[in-house]
């Protein structure tokens, strides 16, 4: 049995991007400021008879969605994509950009989209997890400039009801 | 991760290669006599404290880094502004490189990216009353240290 008693927080996490190559390109997003957040939503439609709830009842409505978002501080926007020797960077990873060699989880013709594995390390190190978001869009990525840290901000969804969670 | 003596190592070099020549560096545990001098400067890093990050590399610290400007008291009025003129831009908006230098190839293994730095004179109004009145002005500067992967 392997349950721990000890709440997580942000030193624990760790937010790696993958794309679809046949050899999945990754992209661990050194820097976040550990504020990852996502947002699992249920539709449901309320069927009531006249008014009455008591006499009414629940089905299920359309799936939802989840959104998800993070901040990370900006360091250089492009690598591999200026350079093929440079490493890969955020932006890029994040934008799909030309010659940056990232390439969509999803076919072609369809949106593009990355797979985000975020992984919470147990302190005690018995039941660390890993939350795997399958094809994440992106819906804003916002640059603003800091006194302490330029950030992107990274605003989407991942086309599921919920990330698969496991054990590692 | 950078070592505290890693980073203090650095930040010493850094001033006293960039010190005005002739002007003594008083690093924390040197004893200087101050009878026999005209002017100094001392230096301190008062604090290295920890950031709320992940427990990934790339570590990130905010340090503040004191230079104290001592200048007697001479005909030269503006000798304490000019010397802490030229110890304020030793640290004011300067990345310095940490090196270690424990290892052959002297690796860099983070930066130092210092804020604006500011200046305080703190000379005693009493002071010129004194039998060696002397001339006190500190510059302070804060900034992030930031461990390379």
């Amino acid at each position: 049995m392997a349950v721990s008693q000890l709440t997580r927080n942000l030193r624990d996490g760790e937010l790696l991007i993958k794309d679809g190559s046949g050899t999945p390109k990754s992209l661990t997003v050194l820097l976040d400021e550990g504020d990852l957040s996502w947002t699992e939503r249920q539709k449901t439609i309320e069927v009531k008879d006249r008014g009455s709830i008591s006499a009414g009842h629940l089905r299920k409505g359309d799936d939802e969605s989840v959104q998800l978002s993070f901040t990370a501080r900006w360091t250089q926007l492009i690598g591999k994509s200026a350079n093929s020797a440079d490493p890969l960077q955020l932006y890029e990873t994040l934008t799909l950009a030309s010659g940056s060699g990232v390439t969509s989880t999803s076919s072609a013709g369809q949106q593009e989209t990355l797979t985000f594995e975020f992984t919470v390390v147990d302190p005690s190190g018995t039941a660390s997890e890993k939350i795997v978001f399958s094809k994440v869009y992106r819906e804003t990525l916002t640059m603003s400039e800091g006194d302490d840290a330029n950030l992107i901000a990274f605003t989407g969804r991942s086309f599921a009801t919920r990330p698969v969670v496991s054990r590692v | 991760m950078i070592s505290l003596d890693h980073l203090i190592v650095t930040l010493q070099r850094h001033v006293a290669s960039e010190i005005p020549e002739g002007v003594p560096l008083v690093l924390p545990g040197i004893v200087l006599d101050a009878e026999a001098t005209a002017e100094w400067v001392e230096f301190s890093c008062e604090e290295i404290s920890g950031i709320a990050q992940r427990d990934s590399p790339a570590e990130r610290r905010e340090l503040s880094v004191t230079l104290q400007v001592f200048v007697r008291a001479s005909t030269h009025t503006a000798r304490v502004q000019a010397l802490a003129e030229s110890a304020r831009t030793i640290l004011s908006g300067r990345l310095i490189d940490v090196i270690d230098r424990t290892q052959s190839d002297e690796p860099v293994i983070g930066a130092i990216r210092f804020r604006e730095a500011d200046v305080r004179d703190l000379t005693r109004i009493h002071a010129a009353q004194q039998r060696r009145p002397l001339r006190h002005v500190v510059i302070t500067a804060r900034g992030t240290v930031q461990a390379f992967v």
